[in-house]
């Protein structure tokens, strides 16, 4: 049969990606950030020299926008001529967020790594070797060459005989992920049964494992960049025996945890059990990550006293500065803490069903929120009425326009939470 | 809720007024003035408040007195009672704290606030809908027109809600936070700003230049220069080796053209030399040559020489003749010449000896001229004997200084003697005045002694106080009481009873003060002396008359007999004693019992006794005085004997002086004084004496010294004569002599001395001779040696050999800085290009070379600058790409706009719904209220009306008749508008107060309604009545009975005006 040979599978790298949802941050927490696709790049490395990879796949989005930064193209130009420099073949293929098309000018790639195309009917198809220079597998990609990709390019591999193990490299929403683009759309049964032992895939950014025998593989992206990508990211080291055995075995390589967690008000009486709650879900935090600074968001639910006082105006920002304060400087060490947003979802005492069963206006109003609550479409329309006053702005208009359906029964709900507060403090002052 | 009781005790025209209420409709009949609109307001004052001063006419200050405010007490649901109470002192103000007490049935007090109250007891029914709903009168209701904005659309349709405040709050509030975040064109808003910060730094994203572009840019030309530059390289080291051969051919040529020249010369002497082939002779043969020339012209030369000096010698010994003779007497006259310095030393001293001979002599004569006239020399030798006079002398002058200094002393005693007794006697001149100004005769006391006259007075103060005491005693029987004679008086005063004779008292009483006062102004002694006794009678006079009267009134002194017979003869001794005291001792002696009297008779006898201790003074110093004259006299009279004596003593001296003078034929005329000088003028001549006769002895000496050198002298110069002019001065001949002999004596040695040198210098001639002929022999055989001609043509080779040597080793220099550093092949090369270039096409090439090479080196520095550029502009942009840090700042924007947009999005879906919500319950909720008002209407005009219409696009409200006509409110008859506005009043007092219903309070509303329409009115009231309370207030009897007979439960209350 064939020969045993390992290689590592990334995606998603998203070199040098601002992250998302940070405000009013140290520079401290800026400069780490900043560094955190880079220092999470060079653990990639150390993943590859450890694991004595005999060759990368890359599949897409290595870079976060089209319009590639120099530094991130300087910083990959540097890590895979390094592999290269060693015998550690590279495939690479695009995908949106750095399609082929990119405005920017391009650095060259360094000699050793293939760099799929876009063009042609079929996906190309190249040799892989091990270090040793035995061939290890067919590796077959296409790359994006724009961002917006609608074709199903699963329809364009074909496999070609000729090595004991082929790899497709692809950048693919499979069976229209819905937090994610649908790019490339494609089934997973497809790509079952299409005759490849190995989809490297790319796109969607937790890793998961969608088959075995054949492998269809998302392995997530480096580094987490904003508080929708919690946990442990990192990459996946593909071990084939000579049979054909594959196992995959995940490798972390963060440099920066996001996390979320959420604190319950509920007998609460104080502000400052709520302030030791809060401190205790960032320390618990902090003990979680090992060593590795933390982006927080803490997200405060349930039911209870203290629910009025929070929805006051910039309550939730107050507290979240005051937390800040708390956890200390991020200046200060190395494994900080830092409380990215604190989001108020917690209920009034009394309950929104409740009030819905009574008489009268608040009831009126709480029957009328909760069906636009439930009803999409009513949804849609309530909170696309209510902010018409931002057609102008077309930012808001397209944040207001990527907002899901829960998004918005959110917004409602907190709506309907910060009406019946402030009707009820009226009726009870 | 329910009024059940209303206990006014002070509000406007009311007071004390107590009223019950049972019945569900209440009407209060009476005519105007009554209180019937009072009573209103009084309901409203308890519910919300008493209003404050601005408002009097709803205040209600009470007119007829009591306290301002009242009670009231109130059922509610449940059974519960409610007691209120207000007071306008008690605090119980509107929109004030306190004030209102609220019990509930037990009379516990609920401490609510009025809120509270409000909440509680009126179901949140405000104060102003309460008066636009509950208490109503006509302008009220005609009010409602005007209530169709925004509020009373809350008030109409959302009652239940607080009113609808709530709601106006909360949508004021959601307004109010979403302009705080974001406006339509706004700038200040939080989002707005936001916004304008990500357009900036997009902008600004989007200008900045491609970085990679740049990047690949620069490195591509890097790469580029790099490969010129390696071009460069390879190019530019032969151009730089062509550069320095031509340069070292256009240097060296002119020393090349030197070589050249120098062979040619070469070649030109060797062709000179008769024997071409011949090698150059060497060095050493041109110096040995010189050695041997020089050699022989020294050997000449010294040769030369030692015949001169042989020449010299002979004439110089030729020039030396000396005088035989002279030299053998030189022993003489060198004897002669050492005695010569002496002799002329000696004949010096003799005329100096003579010299002090004469001066002595001049000398002697002079001092014995002073001396004294008569004297001679001899005369001078004999007063030898001066030192002994002199101490003699002196005693005698000692012995006349004594002398007179005592007579003057003495003199001077006897003056100051004469002035002290001038003095006494002036002072005793004056003394018999002071004495006399004390009077004698004139006092009063008859003692004339101090002694006296003080016994006499100590000798009557005794007897006085034992008077006193006498006289005292019987009244008291004491010896030893008081003596004050004041008590007595005043006691004596104090009973006027016992005075009968007062009258006379105070006469003379008076006649002793004018009396004492005219002694007291008075200055003169006497006259002070004499007024005070008079003054003294005067008082004793008074005073003995009153005391008589008084003792004889005494009933004490009556019954003591005996004691007065004591106090008589005690007064008698008094009376004694004054008689040893006074001249004059006219007073009783009762009368010195009076105080005045007794202090001034003792000041009396004071002043005498101060008077004649001040005379007794006087006369002791007047004896002293005299006796001091007497002791002067004395003393003056012993100094004058003393005086005498001196005298005479002087006059013995004198006479001794004259003696002394005498024997010594000395003037008369000299004093003492003048001794010493004699003496010394003596002594001097003495001395002058002795000098002369030593002198006249040396000079002798001398004399025969000189005679002997003469005759020396004399005798040699008939053998060597000396020059005529000296002969005279036998020491200058001696001396000029003795030097012709030195002279002589040297010139004789000079010629012994070049006798000897003349000798050497003829043997040195003849060994210069054979030194000469050994050097001439020499050269010649050097000459010989070379096969020269002669010396010349052997001087001539040298010459040429020399010169020959020296362009040799010049073009060997030549040659090695030609070649130095070159190989032979480049050596050659190199004499190769000088010899086939001239020097400007060398000049030509090197220029060409040298341009070709500069611009290769010029092109290299460009290279490497551009490449060290393009380098730092890599490492810049590189540099620039890790700071890039905007679109990380983007991202913040962004996200804060998200966190901004999404709680804008809370408040303003909050908003929407509101609004929304609002909308659907003013139309869905309008007809219920509408549809009840159409009801009573319909009542109310007995089914003229069917139903009332409030469209939500107008303010208009409609009134629709049974046939279904459409008639505004405002087209209405006045009666009919009232009773359409009563039934939408009704309507909405139950929509506004479902829960807790609150009493209907109507004053007088139906003053337009027909009786019909009154009629069924009633009725509609009796409807309403069965849900909550109806008080009416009405001045009308027909309202009053209309309402008796249609609801026959009412209780009618009637009232009589008040205050008319």
């Amino acid at each position: 049969m064939g020969v045993p040979f390992t290689f590592v599978h990334a995606a998603d790298l998203h070199l040098d990606s601002p992250f998302k949802g940070l405000t009013k941050v140290p520079e401290a927490v800026r400069q780490r950030l900043r560094e955190s696709t880079f220092e999470a790049l060079r653990r990639l490395g150390n993943v590859v020299k450890q694991e004595g990879a005999d060759f990368v796949v890359l599949a897409g989005d290595l870079y976060d926008a089209a319009d590639r930064s120099l530094r991130a193209q300087l910083r990959l130009q540097r890590m895979l001529a390094d592999w290269t420099a060693e015998g550690i073949g590279v495939f690479v293929v695009h995908g949106n967020h750095d399609p082929e098309s990119g405005r920017q000018a391009k650095l060259d790639w360094p000699a050793g790594v293939h760099v799929f195309g876009s063009a042609g009917s079929a996906a190309e198809c190249v040799p892989a070797y091990r270090r040793s220079g035995e061939l290890a597998a067919h590796v077959y990609g296409i790359s994006y060459p724009t961002a917006a990709v609608t074709d199903n390019l699963a329809m364009r591999y074909r496999k070609q005989e000729g090595a004991p193990f082929h790899l497709a490299l692809l950048h693919a929403n499979v069976d229209g992920d819905p937090a994610h683009d649908n790019y490339a759309p494609c089934r997973l049964a497809e790509l079952a049964a299409a005759g490849f032992d190995y989809w490297a895939l790319g796109h969607v950014h937790d890793r998961r494992v969608l088959h075995e025998y054949p492998h269809v593989v998302y392995p997530g992206n480096i580094q987490g960049r904003s508080v929708r990508e919690t946990g442990e990211k990192g990459v996946y080291v593909v071990r084939v025996s000579e049979a054909g055995e594959v196992r995959l075995d995940f490798r972390g390589t963060s440099d920066v945890l996001w996390m979320e967690k959420g604190v319950s008000i509920e007998g609460a009486e104080r502000e400052q059990q709520l302030k030791d709650r809060l401190l205790e879900a960032a320390e618990e935090a902090r003990h979680s990550a090992g060593g590795r600074p933390v982006v927080i968001r803490l997200r405060l639910e349930g039911r209870g006293v203290l629910h009025d006082a929070l929805l006051a105006d910039s309550a939730a920002e107050q507290w979240l500065d005051e937390l800040r304060e708390w956890l200390g400087s991020p200046e200060e060490r190395d494994d900080w803490v830092w409380p990215e947003s604190l989001s108020v979802r917690t209920a009034g005492a009394a309950n929104l069903r409740g009030l819905a069963a009574e008489e009268g206006f608040l009831g009126e109003f709480v029957r009328r929120g909760i069906r636009a609550s439930e009803d999409p479409a009513l949804g849609r329309e309530l909170t696309d009425e209510a902010l018409d006053v931002f057609r102008s702005q077309p930012k808001i208009r397209e944040w207001l326009s990527s907002r899901s359906d829960e998004d918005r029964a959110e917004l409602i709900r907190r709506a309907m939470e910060l009406t019946a507060s402030m009707l009820r403090d009226e009726d009870a002052g | 809720m329910f009024i059940r009781e209303l206990h006014v005790d002070g509000y406007g025209a009311l007071h004390s007024l107590s009223c019950s209420l049972h019945a569900p409709v209440t009407v209060v009949y009476g005519p105007n003035e009554a209180g019937k609109s009072t009573l209103l307001r009084f309901i409203r004052s308890m519910l919300y408040g008493i209003p404050t001063r601005k408002d009097l006419v709803e205040r209600g200050e009470p007119v007829f007195g009591g306290r301002h405010g009242g009670r009231m007490l109130v059922s509610a649901s449940g059974g519960r009672q409610w007691m209120l109470e207000r007071y306008a002192d008690g605090g119980g103000l509107r929109k004030t704290a306190g004030g209102l007490i609220v019990r509930d049935e037990n009379g516990a007090e609920l401490g609510w606030s009025q809120s509270e109250w409000e909440r509680h007891g009126l179901g949140g029914v405000s104060e102003r809908l309460f008066r636009q709903l509950f208490a109503v009168s006509l302008d009220e209701l005609h009010e409602l027109r005007t209530l169709q904005g925004e509020e009373i659309g809350n008030f109409l349709y959302h009652a239940g809600l607080a009113g609808g405040a709530a709601l106006s709050e909360a949508r004021k509030k959601l307004a109010g936070d979403m302009d705080k975040l974001y406006r339509p064109r706004g700038t200040t808003q939080e989002m707005n700003r936001i916004l304008a910060a990500i357009k900036e730094t997009e902008a600004v994203l989007r200008q900045s230049r491609s970085g990679v572009a740049m990047f690949l840019e620069a490195k591509e030309a890097l790469a580029r220069t790099e490969e010129k530059l390696l071009d460069l390289e390879r190019t530019l080291p032969p151009l730089i080796e062509k550069v320095a051969e031509l340069q070292g051919a256009v240097n060296l040529r002119e020393w090349w053209l030197k070589r050249k020249l120098l062979l040619e010369e070469e070649e030109q002497l060797v062709r000179r030399l008769p024997n071409p082939q011949d090698q150059p002779l060497s060095d050493e043969a041109a110096s040995a040559w010189a050695e041997l020339q020089r050699n022989r012209g020294q050997a000449r030369e010294r040769y030369s020489s030692a015949c001169l000096s042989v020449q010299q010698l002979r004439s110089e010994l030729d020039a030396l003749p000396w005088d035989e003779a002279l030299l053998e007497h030189a022993a003489e006259l060198e004897k002669l010449d050492a005695m010569r310095e002496a002799v002329i030393a000696r004949q010096e001293e003799t005329e100096s000896v003579t010299a002090d001979l004469r001066l002595l002599e001049d000398t002697i004569q002079s001092l014995l001229s002073r001396l004294s006239p008569e004297w001679r020399e001899d005369d001078l030798a004999a007063f030898a004997s001066v030192t002994t006079e002199r101490e003699s002398l002196r005693r005698m002058q000692q012995a006349w200084g004594e002398a007179e200094r005592r007579r003057e002393r003495l003199e001077a005693d006897a003056a100051r003697l004469q002035r002290q007794r001038e003095a006494l006697t002036a002072e005793a001149r004056n003394m018999p005045q002071a004495a006399q100004h004390m009077p004698d005769g004139t006092t009063i006391f008859r003692a004339t002694s101090r002694e006296t006259l003080q016994q006499a007075w100590n000798v009557l103060e005794d007897e006085l106080r034992r008077f006193e005491r006498a006289h005292t005693g019987g009244g008291a029987e004491s010896t030893t009481g008081s003596a004050d004679p004041r008590k007595g008086s005043s006691r004596a005063a104090r009973q006027p009873a016992r005075k009968p004779s007062l009258p006379l008292f105070a006469a003379t009483a008076l006649l002793a003060l004018v009396a004492i006062v005219f002694a007291f102004s008075s200055n003169r002694m006497i006259f002070t002396a004499a007024a005070g006794v008079a003054a003294i009678f005067a008082l004793f006079t008074g005073w003995a008359a009153f005391r008589m009267a008084s003792f004889r009134r005494s009933p004490k002194l009556d019954s003591t007999n005996n004691m007065g017979e004591v106090l008589q003869e005690r007064e008698s001794r008094v009376r004694e004693c004054l008689r040893d005291l006074l001249v004059n001792p006219d007073i009783p002696a009762a009368s010195l019992l009076q105080d005045d009297v007794w202090k001034r008779l003792r000041r009396q006898v004071q002043d005498e006794l101060s008077r004649l201790e001040r005379r007794e003074q006087e006369l002791v110093r007047s004896q002293e005085l005299q006796r001091r004259i007497a002791e002067l006299d004395r003393e003056k009279e012993s100094l004058g004997a003393e005086i005498r004596a001196a005298i005479q003593r002087l006059d013995e001296l004198q006479a001794e002086w004259s003696n002394w003078l005498g024997a010594r034929k000395l003037p008369a005329a000299l004093t003492p004084d003048s001794l010493p000088d004699l003496l010394n003028l003596a002594e001097q001549g003495q001395t002058a004496i002795r000098s002369r006769t030593r002198a006249l002895e040396r000079k002798s000496a001398l004399d025969e010294l000189q005679a002997g050198f003469r005759q020396s002298a004399a005798a040699l110069f008939e053998v060597c004569p000396p020059p005529a002019s000296m002969r005279t001065d036998p020491a200058l001949s001696v001396t000029w002599l003795f030097r012709k002999v030195e002279e002589q004596r040297a010139v004789k040695a000079e010629a012994v001395r070049t006798e000897r040198l003349l000798k050497q210098a003829e043997a040195a001639v003849i060994e210069a001779r054979q030194v000469l002929d050994k050097a001439e022999g020499q050269v010649l055989q050097v000459i010989r040696e070379a096969q020269a001609e002669d010396e010349q043509a052997y001087e001539q080779r040298l010459h040429i050999d020399e010169r020959r040597r020296n362009l040799t080793r010049e073009r060997r220099e030549i040659e090695l800085r030609l070649e130095a550093g070159r190989s032979a092949e480049s050596a050659a090369a190199l004499y190769l290009l000088l010899d086939s270039h001239d020097e400007a096409m060398l000049t030509t090439l090197l220029r060409q070379a040298e341009e070709a090479r500069d611009a290769s080196e010029r092109e290299r520095t460009e290279l490497l600058d551009r490449r060290g550029r393009l380098a730092q502009e890599l490492e810049r942009l590189q540099r620039e790409a890790e700071a890039e840090d905007r679109r990380l700042r983007l991202a913040e924007l962004e996200s804060k706009l998200e966190q901004l947009a999404e709680r804008y999005a809370v408040l303003a879906i909050a908003d929407r719904l509101l609004k929304d919500t609002k909308a659907v319950f003013e139309e869905e909720r309008q007809p219920e209220v509408l549809r009840i008002a159409s009801h009573y209407f319909a009542g109310m005009s007995g089914g003229a009306y069917s139903r009332i219409i409030a469209p939500a696009d107008s303010n208009a409200i409609l009134a629709e008749t049974a046939d279904r006509r459409l008639t505004d409110s405002a087209f209405l008859s006045r009666g009919t508008q009232e009773q359409l506005y009563l039934a939408m009043r009704f309507a909405l007092a139950e929509a506004a107060s479902g829960e807790i219903p609150l009493p209907l309070l109507l004053d007088d509303l139906f003053v337009h309604f027909d009786e019909r329409r009154l009629r069924e009115t009633v009725s509609v009231l009796g409807e309403i009545a069965q849900s909550r309370q109806v008080i009416l207030f009405t001045c009308h009897r027909h309202v009053a009975e209309a309402l008796q007979d249609g609801l026959p439960a009412a209780q009618i209350m009637e009232w009589a005006a008040r205050g008319a």
